[in-house]
This record gives C-alpha cells, sequence and structure tokens, in this order.
C-alpha cells in the first residue's frame, strides 16, 4: 500500500490528467454515437448543441426550468426544477471542481489552445490582483442573469413588458460552448447571426463575439473563460462538503509561491493563506498543479472522502521538475 | 359560328380531359376552430392540448375533410357517420380516446403522457360509384417532457406502424439527427414510406401537399417510398417575419386494387384505398439567418483581438535600460 501511494505521489499527475481530458473529450462529445447519456445535469459544458455530446451540460436546463410563469414555481414545475438541482448538487458533491479540470470539454480545449501556444514561444498574461477581483465578479452577473432572465421572459415585473423571447436561453446563447463544442462533430449550424428581430441579431452576434474572445483570451491567458463561468459559482457553492477535496498544512507551507507560480487560474490564497485548511477557492479548477509543485511533504493533500489520494512530496517535486542527473545541493532525505 | 363551334368543342375535350372532382379526404389537423380555441393551449411542435374537467391534460386534433391544409372545412358531422379510430400509443399498444363532436364536426382527445409519438387513426368507408373508398387518416403526436429527460430518444422516436388494423398506411421516416425537439423545416428531405398490408408498397401515387397548396406527386419507389423536399412556400413581409410560424403539410397517398364483394348491402368492384399525414414545419433558419456573416464575424473578432492585445503588449514592453552609479557620487 506504502509503495502505491509512494509511487501515486511521486507520478506526474498532469500527464494523467491530459489523458484523462481527452478521454472525458471523447466521451462527452461523441458519446451519442456510443448511446451514452451520463447525465442531463451535469456540471460541464457538455453542450446539448452538440446532437451528439454524452450528456448535458446542466445549465440548459437550469433555464429551462426557470422559464415559466411564477405561480408555475408551486407546481410540479417547481418540484422538476428542486429535483434537477438535487442531481447537479449530487454530482458536483462528488467531484466537486474536479469536473472544470479535469471532465469539462471547454475547460480541455482551453488547455489545448494553452499548449498551442506554449509551442509556439508565446509568452501568458497574468492578471494584477486588482484586475483579477473585478474580472471575478462577472461570474456572479452571469449567474445572476442566467437566472432573473428565463423567468423575465415569461412574468412581466412591475408593470414592465416581458423580456423578448428571442433571448431564451440567455447565457446558451452567448456560452462560447455552443459555437465551438458542436463543431468537433462537424457540425457548423451554431455559426449564424439571426437577423429575424433586432434582439435576436443582438443575442446571436453577442455569442459570436464571446466565442471570438474565448478563442483569442484561451491563447494568451490560462484557462480565460473559467473565471467568468457561471458554473464555477455554482459548483463553489457544495465545494465546502464536496467529498473530494484540496487542503493545506499552512504549518507545512514555507510560502516559496511556487502553487501560485503554476497556478492557471492565479489564484493567490494558495500561497498566501496558511490558516484555512480547505483551499478550493471559487476559481479553482483542481488540477492540482499546485500539489505537484509543492515541495513540502503533506503541505498539499488531495483526498476523497478524508482518504488521502495525491499528496506533495519533496521526491515528487524534484522528480516532476528537476531534470534527470540532478541531484540537490545537499544530502538532505527527500522523504 | 363555326369559331363558336370550334371554342365549344375544346372546352368540352379539356373538361373531358381533366380530372373527375377528387374524393375529398379526411385528415387530422391541430388548429382548433376560432370558437372554442381560447381553452386550448399550444405543447410542443404546436400540438394543441386541453385539459378536461377533471384537470387532466389531453391532447387535442379536429378531423378535417378536404384535399389542402388551410381551404379544407372541419369534418361535418351531420353527414357521415362516426369514424372508427385507432390511437397507438408509443410502446407500441391501443389506447382508449374519445371521438367527440361539437362545433364544428369532429375532434379526438386523448392522454398521451408517455414519452414518443403516438400514433392516431380515423378510418371511414363508404361505396361509390361501385368503388368502396377505404380513407385512412393518420397523424403523429409527440409528447414529450424535458423533465422526464431524454434516454432512449432514438427508441422512442421510431416511426411505426399498426399492421394489423390499418392495411394502408404512410410513415414518415426521421430525418437523421432528429430528435424531440426537432422540427422539420422547409428546405429538409421528407421520406414517407407507404404499407400495404404492412409489406411496402411500389409505385403508389402520393402527394405533398403544403400548407399553400403547392403540391408535387411522386410514385413510390421499390421500397415504397418517396422523398419530398418540403418546399419554403412563407416569404412574408421583414418585420412580420415569425421564424416559429407552424405550417401544415398533407400528405395523401392512393392505391387501387380489383377486387368485389359487398359493403353494408352495396356490391363493389374495386378498392379504393387512401391514405392522408397530416405533418408540420417551419420556416428554414436559412430565411432570417446567415452563417457566412456569423464566420465573418468571429474571424473579425479573433484577428482584433489578437492584433489589440500584440499591440497593447508592445506598448508595455520595456526597453533595457542601464543604470551606472559611480561609487564616488
Amino acid at each position: 500500500m506504502k509503495k502505491i501511494r509512494t509511487f501515486i505521489n511521486n507520478s506526474n499527475l498532469s500527464r494523467f490528467r491530459f489523458y484523462f481530458q481527452i478521454a472525458a473529450f471523447i466521451l462527452f462529445i461523441y458519446g451519442g454515437y456510443f448511446s451514452i447519456t451520463i447525465s442531463e445535469k451535469l456540471p460541464v459544458f457538455a453542450c446539448p448543441f452538440n446532437k451528439i455530446s454524452g450528456g448535458t451540460c446542466y445549465l440548459l436546463p437550469l433555464q429551462h426550468q426557470l422559464h415559466i410563469t411564477l405561480s408555475r414555481f408551486a407546481s410540479s414545475r417547481g418540484l422538476h426544477l428542486l429535483k434537477g438541482f438535487l442531481i447537479f448538487a449530487g454530482l458536483s458533491l462528488i467531484f466537486s471542481k474536479g469536473w472544470c479540470g479535469y471532465i469539462c470539454p471547454l475547460g480541455t480545449i482551453q488547455d489545448w489552445i494553452t499548449k498551442t501556444r506554449r509551442y509556439l514561444h508565446i509568452r501568458f498574461s497574468i492578471y494584477d490582483k486588482t484586475v483579477f477581483d473585478h474580472l471575478k465578479k462577472i461570474k456572479y452577473i452571469l449567474l445572476f442573469l442566467l437566472i432573473l432572465i428565463p423567468i423575465g421572459v415569461k412574468n412581466s415585473f412591475v408593470g414592465l413588458p416581458e423580456l423578448p423571447h428571442d433571448i431564451f436561453p440567455p447565457f446558451c446563447k452567448i456560452c462560447p460552448g455552443r459555437i465551438l463544442l458542436p463543431l468537433f462533430s462537424g457540425n457548423t449550424s451554431q455559426i449564424y447571426i439571426d437577423f429575424s428581430t433586432k434582439t435576436a441579431m443582438f443575442i446571436t452576434a453577442s455569442g459570436i463575439i464571446v466565442a471570438g474572445i474565448f478563442i483569442t483570451g484561451a491563447f494568451v491567458k490560462k484557462r480565460f473563460f473559467c473565471l467568468f463561468c457561471p458554473m464555477a459559482v455554482l459548483l463553489f457553492i457544495f465545494s465546502k462538503v464536496a467529498f473530494f477535496r484540496l487542503n493545506k498544512d499552512g504549518a507545512k507551507c514555507t510560502r516559496c509561491g511556487n502553487c501560485y507560480r503554476v497556478c492557471d487560474v492565479g489564484i493567490r490564497e494558495i500561497a498566501d493563506d496558511i490558516t484555512n485548511k480547505n483551499m478550493v477557492k471559487e476559481d479553482c479548477i483542481m488540477c492540482f498543479k499546485c500539489v505537484e509543485a509543492c515541495p513540502e511533504r503533506r503541505c498539499l493533500t488531495v483526498s476523497f472522502l478524508s482518504i488521502p489520494l495525491f499528496t506533495s512530496t519533496e521526491t515528487g517535486f524534484f522528480k516532476r521538475y528537476i531534470p534527470e542527473g540532478y541531484s540537490p545541493p545537499d544530502n538532505r532525505s527527500m522523504e | 359560328m363555326r369559331s363558336k363551334a370550334i371554342f365549344s368543342a375544346v372546352i368540352f375535350f379539356i373538361l373531358f380531359l381533366s380530372e373527375a372532382p377528387a374524393l375529398e379526404n379526411i385528415w387530422f389537423s391541430a388548429t382548433p376552430p376560432d370558437k372554442i380555441s381560447k381553452k386550448i393551449h399550444y405543447g410542443m411542435r404546436g400540438q394543441a392540448c386541453i385539459k378536461d374537467e377533471d384537470g387532466r391534460e389531453k391532447k387535442i386534433l379536429w378531423i378535417r375533410s378536404g384535399n389542402f391544409p388551410v381551404e379544407s372545412p372541419y369534418a361535418d358531422h351531420s353527414s357521415r357517420k362516426k369514424p372508427v379510430f385507432f390511437i397507438l400509443s408509443p410502446d407500441k399498444k391501443l389506447i382508449k380516446g374519445e371521438l367527440s363532436h361539437g362545433l364544428p364536426g369532429y375532434f379526438l382527445t386523448f392522454e398521451g403522457n408517455l414519452e414518443g409519438f403516438y400514433n392516431l387513426y380515423l378510418i371511414e368507408k363508404f361505396v361509390k360509384k361501385e368503388i368502396l373508398n377505404i380513407i385512412t387518416a393518420k397523424a403523429e403526436v409527440i409528447s414529450h417532457k424535458c423533465s422526464k429527460g431524454h434516454g432512449g430518444m432514438k427508441k422512442k422516436m421510431a416511426p411505426k406502424i399498426l399492421k394489423h388494423a390499418i392495411c394502408f398506411e404512410i410513415l414518415r421516416k426521421r430525418i437523421p439527427g432528429e430528435d424531440f425537439h426537432t422540427f422539420l423545416s422547409s428546405g429538409d428531405k421528407a421520406t414517407f414510406k407507404v404499407f400495404f398490408n404492412g409489406t411496402p408498397l411500389k409505385d403508389s401515387k402520393i402527394t405533398f401537399k403544403t400548407q399553400k397548396g403547392w403540391s408535387k406527386s411522386l410514385g413510390t419507389d421499390i421500397n415504397g417510398e418517396a422523398v419530398f423536399q418540403i418546399i419554403g412556400d412563407y416569404y412574408p413581409d421583414w418585420k412580420t417575419l415569425n421564424q416559429k410560424k407552424i405550417h401544415t403539410f398533407l400528405i395523401t397517398a392512393e392505391h387501387t386494387i380489383k377486387k368485389t364483394g359487398i359493403y353494408k348491402g352495396i356490391a363493389y368492384k374495386q378498392i379504393h384505398y387512401t391514405g392522408t399525414l397530416k405533418g408540420c414545419y417551419i420556416p428554414s433558419k436559412t430565411l432570417y439567418s446567415s452563417s457566412m456573416y456569423g464566420f465573418f464575424l468571429l474571424i473579425f473578432i479573433i484577428i482584433t483581438t489578437a492584433v489589440f492585445i500584440y499591440f497593447h503588449r508592445t506598448r508595455r514592453k520595456k526597453l533595457f535600460q542601464e543604470y551606472t552609479f559611480n561609487e564616488k557620487d
């Protein structure tokens, strides 16, 4: 058992993640070919506009279930909304933000774009803390609109007219996943501008613009879209009680900053915070690059139902980051 | 005088050549007559639904007689006998429904809670000019609630025939990738298959009629199939364009066999089968949307943002400057 644990701790998790992402991508993009439907309440962007998707992103059913008159919230439709949310909550509890880092097809595409940039030797961008804190708020605004607009399409508030139906489902209309994910199955039907009404034209053009910004953004900034993702907020709600966790032992942290430097989404707290145990922040994608980059033994630990799965070790750090043949300057014991 | 005679002869010849007035078909329609439409609400694919006295939701279809979707009046219940009907549920079981008559004509209501397509059949038989006419009206009514999930869609969507009760039937084959939410739209190619006693029928005349009366007739191939491209016959002013406007199309197929017999005391020498199938379609997306504009906008945004980032980075690049300090100072 100890040998297995040592093997895992010394392994290259990023490589495992790379292959796992490919497998998940195939499953969620082409799963329909094999009649696979994992769930219709998935906490990842498995886009239903891709006709052969192996599951459905929860945001579409959520918007769909909110697209009712207020009185119907107290009927069976309300129960369906609750049921859907409970299924989503259950799935979120199991893998927490691991859905983002390991499974989300849109996240995988961003990682592939990042890899392309790296091969081209173009440097990536880093936001300063002020910009980062401002950008973080966008996903809350998007989530708020995602909930409010479908209700507003079906109901009038304070005497105002109902919102035009052309903007429904609002988030899907501007989601880059709707435009980009079907492309992987050869479906270009989502790249269009609807000229039937001004609203339709505005919202479909906005979707195209967001998709364009997504591609360029992901090229210069790692996990660019994840900062604005409303799903991240929904997943964050359950992360504190989720089975899959990332814990930090602040007493062992030397604040070297390695974890922050490798973080794709730039979470500063991973390096600075030595008081809190739970390190899953709202933007965390649980890629565990921080654990890989941490040279302090058991400072950062990934656990599932309190069973440690992967932990930071000095040996693991040196194996992953120091070229073969290089020996540490002193004769310290590595583990 | 002579020219008048020629003119009369030509008219007579034309009248002689022209077909006899077509037999009035019966078909299902989801469009309610105005008088009771306030009670109606619409579900998937524009399917009319009504709530009964117990608050149970039922699907409702009206029976119309005529050969074109728009012009056909609602079937008059006073001048015809109550027809026989069947309802085949998605799990291929015959279920109960209610055929009532109100103002105007007949309507069929049934509870459709299972996921998938319900097949509705209505059969009318009568002898006219020594021909036994058997008209079978068919409609496929979809029942789906997203809350019930989308699993096993292919099976639930599969078209089916009622082999043992219906001898002449039209079936619409599903278009590739068709799901619960797919609407046929103008431009799509729809394939129809004609069955006679449960086997595909070759060389049967099959006619496709659009909402506005455009029609095309074909003969079925060796597999009993005929393919029609649904034409776009909806070109409104830009301001009144309704991209979700549901149009009805009507498919009719005919087949005649020579067989003598007696039906309700009247002898006949031939049996003429007519099948009708109601369907619906919406205007094609190409009527009001452009993929090319979308594609160019996408490329434009990618290039613009890339150029912006490039110049932003160039502007922020600080040239290397070496400062030397003279220790003596």
